[in-house]
């Protein structure tokens, strides 16, 4: 029993690895080579956020930091210093998880906006310390935008089609995680 | 987990936080190997990008030829405007035409008069778009080109008319072109007729902005833009584009390179002349040396 839910998750967190690659090579490919384009939602940080809600044991730190360390080489942006802020926050989402627990999706919704525009004004500023030159706030206010807007329409994919959900409900379909 | 007793998770936890904090002591390093010792960190990235991309080609071009056949019938859709722009940009063109050869006759000829020997012509390696650069704040591309094709660091990219921008990190089989469009790109430039000198710098836009002009009164919109050659990274007298004055009354730079369908670039091989250290040996007899100035200085001007 405790075995084949060890085994679960590991093919989950594959799974999350390579939707994470699915991103990357989606972000590479020279769609428009034309400066000015709006900036993508940050589908891996909403994934991210709502397994730390429900399945944290899936999103181990090391793993998300593995990933977002692998988006930093491949958006070419400096190394670590957005890692290390997804890290932190998600860390401290982890930390107050049990809050979500009976609260309600608005209430969740407004969290994760809050955390993610903190990891951004975290990576912002401490960019701006080290005199590295920061990305225009207006691209980073899209970005913020719709990746609030993202986080609903990820959710509702991941607890209906994927059928991932808070309380502990019995097994979970290997065949359900596959994207 | 439940099986734990309370100790174990205790101590589980400890040790996950002294790794936690490691991690982040980790990244706290590279971030700062990569603030001290940039050129090296980027040349890592793009050894990584390297090893990684030419592997994906093949998923990835299809998708890439994709969204070119869409976007090319998209342009079906204003197809007649097309053709009207087309014949009357054919038009200027038969006149401009006529105006270069009889320019490149009188050109000949003079230059036949001076007996002026002329620089090696500039040689082009062609090579196609693998990637761009996977994030919205950052301009540039990796191309199918690399050191095993004799590429340098510096060399100057362009599609079949103007500057793109110029490469920056090599890996064995791909490299980066950071184009004039990123706000990293710095680029000495004259602009035509008046001969001023500028700084033409990329800022996230379209049209790259230019700084530090001598004397802006002289400046036009629509002057024309070519690279000066001025600190020996790209060769003199490349196009760039024409100036246009936006409504912040700053001069930017439209420019000739059409980012919109960039496939293929082409890379302009580049070697920066030698400069001249021993004046008195160019012309005639060695001269005594109470003759010879100390500080004669010729400054080795190239194009």
């Amino acid at each position: 029993m405790n075995d084949t839910k060890l085994n679960l998750n590991w093919l989950r967190q594959v799974v999350l690895v390579l939707f994470a690659f699915l991103i990357i090579f989606y972000q590479l490919i020279p769609f428009s080579l034309i400066p000015g384009e709006l900036p993508a939602p940050d589908i891996m940080f909403c994934v991210v956020c709502i397994f730390i809600i429900r399945r944290p044991e899936i999103v181990p730190f090391w793993l998300i930091g593995l990933i977002y360390f692998a988006f930093d080489i491949f958006q070419s942006k400096p190394f670590g210093v957005w890692t290390a802020c997804i890290l932190i926050v998600t860390e401290v989402l982890r930390a107050n998880r049990d809050a979500f627990r009976e609260n309600l999706f608005p209430f969740e919704w407004i969290t994760i906006s809050m955390v993610f525009v903190l990891a951004l004004c975290a990576n912002q500023t401490f960019l701006a310390m080290s005199i590295v030159e920061t990305p225009p706030l207006f691209i980073l206010l899209w970005e913020l935008i719709f990746t609030v807007i993202a986080y609903p329409i990820v959710l509702f994919i991941i607890t209906y089609i994927l059928r991932v959900r808070k309380p502990a409900l019995g097994e979970f379909d290997i065949k359900g995680q596959k994207i | 987990m439940a099986k734990k007793t309370g100790q174990d998770i205790n101590f589980g936890r400890s040790i996950r936080q002294v790794l936690f904090g490691l991690t982040l002591f980790f990244l706290f390093l590279i971030f700062l190997f990569w603030r001290i010792d940039n050129p090296r960190a980027e040349q890592l990235r793009v050894s990584i990008l390297d090893k990684v991309v030419p592997n994906m080609e093949w998923a990835m071009a299809p998708i890439t030829r994709i969204s070119q056949i869409v976007d090319d019938f998209q342009s079906y859709g204003r197809i007649y405007e097309q053709n009207q722009e087309l014949r009357r940009e054919l038009q200027q063109m038969k006149a401009w035409r006529e105006a270069a050869i009889q320019l490149e006759q009188e050109k000949a000829r003079l230059l036949d008069l001076n007996n002026v020997k002329l620089p090696a012509k500039l040689s082009f390696i062609s090579g196609v778009v693998l990637t761009d650069s996977g994030s919205p704040f950052r301009q540039s591309a990796l191309i199918n080109l690399g050191e095993n094709d004799g590429i340098k660091d510096g060399w100057a990219a362009m599609d079949g008319l103007g500057l793109l921008g110029r490469i920056s990190g090599v890996g064995k089989n791909s490299s980066r072109v950071v184009f004039l469009t990123d706000s990293n790109s710095n680029v000495p430039v004259t602009i035509k007729p008046s001969n001023q000198k500028a700084i033409l710098t990329g800022d996230n836009s379209l049209l790259p902005v230019l700084e530090f002009i001598e004397n802006t009164d002289l400046v036009q919109p629509g002057d024309r833009i070519v690279t000066s050659g001025d600190g020996g990274v790209f060769p003199a007298d490349l196009l760039i584009g024409q100036a246009v004055l936006t409504s912040d009354k700053r001069f930017r730079v439209r420019l000739s390179a059409d980012y919109s369908r960039l496939e293929f670039m082409r890379i302009v091989r580049h070697s920066p002349g030698l400069p001249i250290t021993d004046p008195d040996r160019l012309i005639g007899p060695d001269l005594p040396e109470e003759l010879v100035e100390p500080q004669t200085q010729i400054e080795g001007t190239e194009g």
